[in-house]
């Protein structure tokens, strides 16, 4: 460091040799100043005393000569100058008289140098001093005194000061020098060393510079400011660990945190991946949007849960109105109509997003049915938790009915109560008021009046016991106590022994009882008494309720399910029955109408246990009836198997149908305001073997078409009073024309709008006969009878339908849900599936999807009969081959005829590889 | 003599009563079989009193009292409703459509004759 510094600052020079070195200087220069003064002024000194001497040796002489001069006298004058030689200093000296020396003497000799040399030799001080006498200068003294004396006096006197003046400058070097070494020098070394020392690091030396002096004080201040430093270094020290340990502390806790960030960051991530765990382990549907209503996260059952056209869309970041938007758009949602239009939705389906009150309920598009409870988070998102209720809605549906049903069966109960107390009291009030009065006043009775009375009592009680009997018989057969003797019974004994009975019954009415056996009607499987029975409370109902009229028996053996059946259809010509009252008709406790059962007598019980028993027996009642024209019940019983003698079908298989002969293909209505287009199209469709009918007009097209009831129609667009759209939409929007297949023919080509319309076909003008065979020729019909098989869990239904085609001529056959019908299907192939959709187990849809996959079955055409009021989504998957769409409910049957005529119309007559079997 | 219409579609029931009131003195009873030969008869023949079945096969017993009470003709007749239904309402039921009285069947006699005669007084 100090080194460092030297070579920083130059050459080192110590204060001490910088002290002595000017001190030297000064004093040196002071005392050679000195010196040379002094040695100047004794010079002067001796040279002024020479002179004084040589001025008094001078004077002396004037004095001492003027009488030798005067006198000239030599010798005396000699004399003096001889004396004046003793003064060494005295180099010459003359005595002149008039010019003419007197006297003199010269220190060298004899080749003594005139005066004059002497005057102008620095060596020498000369003087001529004139000695004067009475005023007249008599001679003259010519001295010459040598100044080596003077230079001796001098060089002795140089040599005295100049020896003072070096004694002087030693001991005041000696002083110096000791002096600045012992106060200066050396402690400032000392400090120096301690300062290094302490620049070293070594505060703990102490400065130990002695002396009452500055360098003493700072010395002492030096070591004050080195315990301050030391205090300082220690405080700093301590300071120092002190912030070291505060700094290990810190990088401890530094390390700590920093674990525990990493910690909590993974288990931040295992968090938010068990979150996404839970999320998707919950069994609803889940759902987060941010404050700015952006898709945060959602579950793959939310996905599962949204239509597909909706499950695209979603994904994060994805906004919620375009979500609800997308949703209304698509038609997704059943409701849209309900709330008042898509937009009106979609804001209401926001609004409740932004203040949710309760869960809404959505209905989708495709049947499902989900709530959606929707909550604000604290950061102003949205939660969303969708529940498939579809099962519930079914359920509650099905609570419904139940509890419908146990509410109309407790209703059903106390009306049968009460009808039962209005029964029993009715033939009670005629025997008692009756035999009170026989008793009370028999007196007063005529003998014809008492047997009257009489009479009257006993029917009343036989009446009463019958109603009491049918009570007991159903309570038997409700709680399945009514034990039956099921045996083999030949249905022709049966039949006799019922007609037997049931003429005398119908005679009374004035009814004609007509009866048709076949011969080979297989023997039943039944108790032959509650056959018998059941048998003949059909034939006295039908007896009672027509007069004068005509009762008919018509045994036939008939398909049932997957077995043989023997029908035993009655029919009357009465009054027949209301939709409603069939409805109620076998219903337990119930009577059609009490009043009737009392015009007709009866109990109103006898079709109630007449089913139940005929149920019991593995056969059924339905019932068939038109108000006011009469009613069919047909009794079914099953035919009893023999082994090795398998149930045949009836032998009277319907006759294949042959090729069609002209103008059995039906009628085609032409509409087209063009003579010559109907001319034209007249030509091809009876080249067709169709028959042609025309209306010029759309007004008149309607009307032929609802009186004609043409297999197919050809609509011309462009027409003056109604143009073809409007023709087109008419009869689409008739339920009785909406089957017949429409063809339009025009110039321009509108086939996608017609398709969409609901048109069958679209032709371009000109027309060829092959375009418009390929059109009309599935839909010709004729005499052909078609195999159809009802599916329907509903067997009254069932039975209805099948009744129905039978009466327009097609064979049917009916099973009770989809497994039954695939069943069938792989031993039978119909040529239309009449198909109900709700059922329990393999539904409608599944059926039809069922058949969609199967080679065989794919092409069957299917009739849609349904309660059920179809979403596109639920058309499309019933697939291609659905030939149209029947109510379940609220249609006359000679309506729902027309219906079934004209779907059945439309089913082409394809070759099949195997016609239906009889079932084995 | 009192002319009693007595509005009945059981056969039996008719009869009975009609030789009960035979049996007493001052009574004329006329039987009508349905709804509207009760109407009918109500009009024509201006009875002092009716009784009246509930369940008739045309038309509803308190259908037709509801017309004959609401007809200026008949309004002032007594109608004593006279029927099996003797559950619990069908009283209240009959007195709501304008019956004066109701008794049940089978007929206490006695109890009858009571209330024709209060209905009469």
């Amino acid at each position: 460091m100090v080194s460092h510094r030297r070579s920083e600052l130059g050459r080192f020079i110590s204060i001490q040799r910088r002290f002595n070195y000017a001190l030297f200087g000064v004093l040196g220069a002071l005392l050679l100043a000195f010196a040379f003064a002094a040695i100047a002024y004794t010079s002067s000194q001796a040279e002024r005393g020479l002179r004084e001497k040589l001025d008094n040796t001078a004077s002396i002489a004037r004095v001492s000569l003027t009488q030798a001069l005067w006198n000239v006298d030599g010798q005396v004058a000699a004399d003096f100058v001889n004396a004046l030689f003793l003064d060494r200093n005295i180099v010459h000296a003359s005595v002149v008289y008039s010019g003419n020396v007197l006297a003199e003497r010269d220190r060298s000799g004899a080749n003594a140098p005139p005066f004059a040399s002497y005057v102008n030799d620095r060596r020498f001080i000369t003087i001529s001093a004139d000695v004067h006498y009475n005023g007249r200068t008599i001679g003259t003294i010519r001295l010459v005194f040598s100044r080596d004396s003077v230079r001796e006096q001098i060089i002795l006197n140089a040599a005295g000061v100049l020896g003072l003046a070096v004694l002087i400058f030693a001991g005041a070097a000696v002083t110096s020098m000791w002096v600045t070494r012992r106060y200066i020098s050396q402690p400032l070394r000392e400090l120096s060393v301690s300062a290094s020392r302490i620049a070293a690091g070594d505060l703990d030396a102490a400065i130990d510079v002695e002396g009452r002096d500055e360098i003493g004080a700072l010395a002492q201040n030096f070591d004050a400011m080195r315990g301050s430093i030391r205090t300082l270094v220690g405080e700093l020290r301590e300071s120092n660990a002190g912030l070291e340990e505060a700094n290990r502390t810190l990088e401890h806790r530094v390390a700590l945190r920093t674990a525990e960030v990493a910690a909590a960051m993974r288990e931040a991530e295992s968090a938010h991946g068990r979150m996404i765990d839970a999320i998707e382990s919950i069994s609803e549907g889940f759902v987060l949007y941010d404050s700015r209503e952006r898709l945060v996260v959602c579950n793959g059952r939310y996905r599962e849960m949204l239509p597909p056209a909706l499950a695209k869309i979603i994904a994060p970041g994805v906004a919620f109105e375009t979500v609800v938007r997308t949703a209304a758009m698509h038609g997704l949602v059943q409701e849209l109509d309900e709330a008042g239009g898509t937009e009106t939705w979609i804001q209401k389906r926001i609004g409740h997003s932004h203040n949710p009150a309760g869960p809404i309920v959505l209905h989708l598009a495709d049947g499902r049915w989900v709530r959606i409870s929707e909550r604000r988070t604290d950061e102003g998102g949205c939660v969303g938790v969708w529940q498939d209720i579809t099962d519930l809605k079914a359920h509650e549906a099905d609570l419904e009915l139940a509890r419908d049903a146990a509410m109309q069966a407790s209703q059903a109960k106390s009306s049968f109560l009460a009808t039962m107390s209005h029964e029993l009291r009715t033939p009670l009030n005629a025997i008692i008021g009756l035999s009170e009065m026989l008793t009370q006043h028999a007196d007063r009775f005529t003998p014809e009046r008492r047997q009257e009375s009489q009479r009257r009592i006993l029917n009343a009680g036989r009446h009463l016991l019958n109603l009491i009997n049918d009570v007991l018989d159903l309570s038997k057969v409700e709680a399945g106590k009514m034990e039956l003797q099921i045996d083999t019974c030949d249905v022709a004994q049966l039949v006799n022994d019922v007609i037997a009975t049931a003429r005398p019954l119908a005679e009374k009415n004035g009814n004609v009882l007509d009866v048709t056996l076949p011969p080979d009607i297989p023997p039943v499987r039944a108790d032959a008494t509650r056959a018998r029975q059941i048998l003949l409370n059909l034939l006295s109902n039908a007896c009672k309720f027509s007069r004068n009229g005509a009762v008919s028996l018509t045994v036939s053996a008939v398909r049932e399910g997957s077995g043989m059946a023997v029908a035993f259809a009655v029919s009357d010509t009465g009054i027949g029955l209301t939709e409603e009252q069939m409805g109620k008709l076998f219903a337990e406790f119930v009577q059609a109408d009490a009043s009737t059962a009392r015009e007709y007598g009866g109990t109103g019980l006898g079709l109630a246990i007449s089913r139940r028993l005929s149920r019991q027996m593995g056969g059924d009642i339905t019932v068939c009836s038109v108000q006011g024209k009469g009613s069919v019940f047909t009794a079914l019983l099953p035919v009893a198997t023999q082994p090795g003698q398998p149930a045949t079908a009836p032998t009277t298989q319907p006759p294949d149908v042959g090729p069609l002969a002209a103008d059995t293909r039906g009628v085609v209505l032409v509409i087209d305001d063009d003579p010559t287009a109907r001319e034209v199209l007249a030509g091809h469709i009876h080249a067709l073997g169709f028959q042609a009918i025309f209306a010029a007009e759309g007004q008149e097209g309607l009307a032929l078409a609802r009186s004609a009831n043409p297999q197919a129609i050809t609509l011309d667009l462009h027409m003056p009073d109604l143009d073809g759209w409007s023709v087109l939409t008419a009869l689409k929007a008739d339920p009785v024309l909406a089957d017949i297949p429409v063809v339009i023919v025009t110039i321009d080509d509108v086939s996608g709008r017609s398709f969409a319309m609901g048109a069958a076909g679209f032709l371009t003008k000109p027309v060829s006969t092959d375009a418009l065979a390929r059109i009309l020729l599935p839909h010709r019909s004729g005499n052909r009878r078609l195999s159809a098989l009802i599916v329907d869990d509903d067997p009254d239904h069932g039975r209805r339908m099948q009744a129905l085609l039978a009466d327009l001529g097609h064979d049917a056959a009916c099973v009770d849900g989809g497994r039954k019908a695939i069943g069938w299907l792989v031993g039978n192939t119909p040529d239309v599936i009449l198909l109900d959709l709700m059922m329990p187990g393999i539904d409608g849809f599944q059926l039809a999807e069922c058949m969609q996959g199967h080679p065989d079955w794919r092409c069957i055409p299917i009739v849609v009969v349904t309660a059920k009021d179809l979403s596109a989504a639920e058309r499309a998957r019933l697939g291609e081959n659905v030939r149209g769409v029947i109510g379940k409910s609220g249609m006359a049957p000679e309506q729902l005829a027309a219906r079934i005529t004209a779907l059945l119309s439309s089913v082409p007559d394809q070759p099949r590889a195997a016609p239906a079997e009889p079932v084995s | 003599v009192i002319n009693l219409l007595y509005v009945e579609d059981n056969d039996d029931n008719a009869f009975m009563l009609q030789m009960r009131f035979e049996m007493l003195e001052g009574y004329e009873v006329h039987v009508a079989a349905n709804g509207k030969a009760g109407i009918e008869a109500a009009r024509t023949m201006r009875p002092n009193l009716i009784l009246m079945d509930i369940g008739l096969p045309d038309i509803d017993g308190l259908e037709v009292t509801r017309q004959l009470k609401t007809d200026a003709r008949t309004r002032t007749i007594p109608i004593i409703a006279l029927t099996a239904h003797a559950m619990t309402g069908d009283r209240e039921k009959a007195l709501a459509t304008g019956c004066d009285e109701f008794d049940t069947k089978p007929v206490d006699f006695d109890r009858l004759l009571g209330k024709i005669e209060a209905c009469l007084r």
